[in-house]
């Protein structure tokens, strides 16, 4: 693998590791806002 | 799948162990970075889970061989329900489908391993203590969840401590799900041999690739479920619980936003292993291999939008059944261009029929069965009616047990001279194959005439009326358990090397960078990536 190649790898899986965070914290928000409606 | 050819496979290509030692003993399993090692290990793993989660329904077959409680306590039975289908979809078939990507993916990409190597040994490791978590959980006060796999409140926030063990057993396994999906997505998309262009890749990366972005959405949102429970249950929030404003409703809603997509991330990358399957016995290109990669987004894309035909007993407005009615029936177009181009590839090929190829047509032919039943339940009046029923439990083990299952059987007798530079005994594959297939039949048919006639699912005892349906059932269900002993002895003939050795394709009509390998696989592979036509 080249660094390059590594550098791309730690990107992608860094985008993909915040959109899984994102929708955690959203569900959350939704549970909670939907709790109160 | 178009068909792919290796301009250049380098020399070195499976004679370069030589590069880098193979670890032995216990830290080559422990410090495992190597795909195919860690593939191995997930294969293990989920056989293990296999006869685990299939021990407790034959024990739960065992009761229910006739009315009346012969064996366990209703609250013993509903735990063994429970645990039966979290360790089956956690812990068996969602584990397998990984190993299987592990294995084959690097090697049909022409990548030299995982994107992430170290995060992959961490993302099977986490699979042993989640299934301990289930496991020990029948020994702590109380026992095991008896709230089914679908944990609901308010059930799940009366249950003793055994529930908690089962949320952090689903955090663990999610997280390792999760992880493994993020390592599949980048290794398809950025590890590709160079010229392997994602229209030239092999289906069963494709249906992998979509699988793993469905992992990504909707993993998170059965972790934050559970998380929610959790807190209902120890730290005062009210999310589900009634009691204190919340709404046990939004927990199904929430569960089903993951669930119905869970169903296709069990499914999809078994329609990838027949992908491949069908057209290398049959001889042929896979028919319609764009209109498979369309079809296979198309389906997950409408799994996100179905969640709700799960729950058409909660009382929602007619409107909103309808939607969800007509909405879940679309999924059949898909799924029928996927039918339709298996067909359309045996046809006029030149068929044998080893035993992957019998359990892929076998795979159609059940599938099919369970998808149109499928269709029946979508129907909201007649849902209604057999809601809750073992009309369902028939309907989605012919999804299950006779969708991922009979593929993971026919990609493991598939690729298996590949693993282990073996052939397996085909005698006893196709015994293995009958067996499995009449067995199946035995065990589930009945249950559509049960759940037809009333039976309700996850009761310890019933009417008189329903003990024959039962008793054929349970019959099944014990030659069903014991046929799979079957198949750990063949795959266990063909580790120990005996049977003929395998050369490096040992299937005439099979297409794919995997089999420019010698069998078995060398433990590095591509460390000079191959350059496609």
């Amino acid at each position: 693998m080249t660094p390059e190649q590594r550098r791309r790898n730690r990107r992608t899986g860094l985008i993909l590791a915040v959109i899984v965070l994102a929708i955690i914290a959203w569900t959350f928000v939704r549970g909670s806002a939907l709790m109160g409606s | 799948m178009s068909s792919v050819a290796a301009d250049h496979i380098p020399a070195n290509v499976g004679h370069d162990d030589h590069a880098h030692a193979v670890p032995h003993g216990w830290r080559r399993w422990l410090f495992a970075t190597n795909h195919k090692d860690i593939g191995t290990m997930y294969l293990i793993f989920s056989f293990a889970m296999l006869l685990e989660g299939g021990t407790l329904a034959l024990l739960l077959r065992t009761e229910l061989f006739e009315p009346g409680l012969q064996f366990f306590q209703p609250e013993l039975f509903n735990q063994f329900t429970t645990m039966h289908g979290l360790i089956m979809i956690f812990g068996a078939i969602m584990p397998a489908f990984v190993g299987f990507a592990n294995w084959m993916i690097p090697l049909q990409i022409g990548a030299s391993d995982m994107a992430f190597a170290r995060m992959n040994n961490f993302s099977f490791w986490l699979l042993p203590v989640g299934a301990t978590l289930f496991t020990v959980s029948f020994f702590v006060p109380g026992g095991a969840t008896a709230s089914g796999w679908t944990m609901y409140a308010p059930l799940s926030l009366q249950m003793g401590p055994g529930m908690d063990f089962a949320i952090f057993g689903v955090h663990i396994l999610g997280a390792s799900s999760i992880m493994g999906a993020i390592n599949i997505i980048v290794t398809i998309l950025n590890m590709r041999a160079p010229g392997m262009t994602l229209m030239k890749m092999p289906l069963f990366c494709w249906t992998w690739l979509i699988t793993a972005y469905l992992l990504i959405a909707v993993m998170p949102v059965l972790a934050a479920a559970v998380t929610m429970l959790l807190t209902d249950r120890h730290f005062g929030t009210a999310f589900f619980n009634a009691a204190g404003g919340g709404d046990p409703v939004l927990y199904q809603h929430v569960f089903w936003f993951f669930g119905h997509p869970e169903v296709y991330i069990m499914i999809l990358p078994a329609f990838g292993i027949v992908s491949a399957i069908v057209p290398a016995f049959s001889r042929k290109n896979l028919f319609g291999y764009a209109s498979m990669v369309y079809a296979t987004a198309a389906i997950a894309i409408l799994s996100f939008l179905v969640w709700a035909h799960h729950m058409f007993t909660t009382g929602m407005p007619v409107t909103s059944q309808l939607y969800f009615m007509y909405a879940t029936m679309l999924i059949s177009i898909p799924t029928g261009v996927k039918i339709f181009n298996w067909v359309a590839t045996m046809w006029r090929g030149s068929l044998t029929f080893e035993t992957p190829m019998l359990f892929a047509i076998g795979f159609i032919f059940v599938f099919t069965i369970g998808g149109f039943t499928g269709l029946i339940v979508a129907v909201a009046p007649i849902d209604i009616a057999v809601h809750d029923t073992y009309y369902v439990v028939a309907h989605f083990h012919y999804v299950l047990v006779a969708g991922s299952l009979f593929a993971l059987f026919g990609g493991a007798y598939y690729w298996l001279p590949k693993w282990t530079g073996r052939m397996y005994d085909e005698r006893l594959g196709k015994w293995h194959f009958w067996s499995t297939m009449i067995s199946f039949n035995v065990t589930f048919f009945p249950m559509h005439f049960l759940g037809l006639a009333g039976m309700p699912r996850r009761y310890a005892d019933y009417a008189a009326q329903f003990t024959d349906f039962h008793q054929v059932a349970t019959i099944g269900a014990f030659w069903f358990g014991l046929s799979q002993l079957l198949f750990l002895y063949v795959v266990l003939k063909a580790y120990a090397g005996r049977g003929e050795v395998a050369p490096a394709k040992p299937w005439e009509g099979a297409e794919g960078l995997e089999w420019s390998v010698p069998s078995p696989a060398p433990h590095h592979t591509f460390t000079t990536p191959p350059v496609i036509k």
